[in-house]
């Protein structure tokens, strides 16, 4: 099976006796990534192996593989490997960003919403884009000239709020497709700390350089990194933190900062 | 006491802050800090420079407290977070 990852090509190997449905799983979760005509001819591998058997299971991790005896744990470590490969491709060429991105559809306007792993990117994420094109809930891809790259990937939430999560497709969530051209408009550090009504405040650049910093990928593998992210902060208004409780919440905050944007 | 500076990844400076990117980590510097920072060289200088940059920028530290001590205070943090060499 073949998926597009952040522009480049990534081929999902499917052995053992669950290839079929894992195959199935992989095709509608990760359904804004299939590769379409246009993808690039090749690209990394990735071997997956899904099978009841434990030790056939073992046999194919000592082969490399990625292998499980559970479908719904496999598709949550899928998906953690397709994003180091999706990355690892472009460090030192793309700022990426541990975020939610979501675009508004006509302008392509982008607001990227930085926050740490657990604390709501995907919630946000799920509602923003509903209203807003959906660009990722996990990396935002930002070129240096501030066009992204999206990266749609399933978002990964828990089942009855327990562990592993469940990878859902962007459509099934009903959330909007990204727009053809989106562009870095906003940065915002999210912070859930339960503030009753949504509160903005602008964040110095000195300040946000260290907090960007913790959450940007392979940073050092640019040039000039921090120039880099100081350029795009100032490009777009500084680096704003948004204190929220509920993830609706930020539907109204988020819309308006991408609205007035060009 | 006396300071060079080492290399930094990159350093970014706005008004009288700086921030580096070190060993990789990036710190934001107090303005204290940043003045201390830039009135070290790449060749050796001594504490007693430093302090007088740092009297001239901030004037005396408050009474009882003894500025060549404060900057040599300053001075090991810097160096603490890989942006100096002392000896």
């Amino acid at each position: 099976m073949a998926l597009e990852l952040l522009g480049a090509r990534v081929d999902v190997a499917v052995g053992g006796g669950g290839a079929a449905g894992l195959a199935d799983a992989i095709a509608t979760a990760w359904d804004r990534c299939l590769a379409g005509p246009g993808a690039p001819a090749a690209g990394t591998v990735v071997e997956v192996f899904v099978d009841g058997d434990e030790a056939a299971v073992g046999r194919a991790r000592d082969r490399g593989m990625l292998a499980d005896s559970d479908e719904l744990r496999m598709m949550h470590w899928l998906s953690s490997k397709l994003t180091v490969a999706a990355i690892s491709a472009h460090f030192g060429e793309l700022w990426m960003l541990h975020a939610c991105a979501v675009a508004e559809p006509t302008t392509g306007a982008t607001a990227v919403l930085v926050a740490a792993s657990g604390t709501g990117k995907t919630t946000a994420a799920v509602a923003l884009g509903r209203r807003l094109g959906y660009l990722t809930d996990e990396t935002a891809a930002i070129r240096p000239d501030g066009t992204l790259l999206p990266y749609p990937k399933p978002l990964s939430v828990l089942v009855d709020g327990q562990g592993p999560k469940r990878q859902h497709s962007p459509s099934d969530l009903g959330l909007l497709e990204a727009p053809a051209a989106p562009w870095l408009a906003a940065i915002a550090l999210l912070d859930r700390d339960g503030s009753p009504s949504p509160r903005v405040e602008a964040v110095r650049t000195v300040e946000a350089l260290p907090a960007l910093a913790e959450h940007t990928s392979a940073l050092q593998r640019h040039e000039r990194p921090l120039h880099m992210v100081a350029e795009h902060l100032h490009r777009t208004g500084g680096l704003r933190r948004i204190s929220y409780r509920e993830a609706e919440d930020l539907v109204p905050v988020v819309a308006q900062m991408v609205a007035g944007a060009s | 006491m006396r300071a060079r500076r080492l290399e930094v990844l990159d350093e970014y400076v706005e008004e009288d802050q700086a921030v580096v990117f070190v060993d990789g980590q990036v710190v934001a510097l107090s303005a204290l800090a940043t003045t201390a920072l830039f009135s070290v060289g790449t060749a050796w200088t001594e504490a007693s420079v430093v302090e007088a940059a740092l009297v001239a920028e901030f004037e005396d530290p408050p009474p009882g407290t003894d500025p060549l001590a404060a900057t040599h205070s300053t001075l090991m943090s810097l160096a603490k977070l890989g942006l100096l060499e002392l000896r």
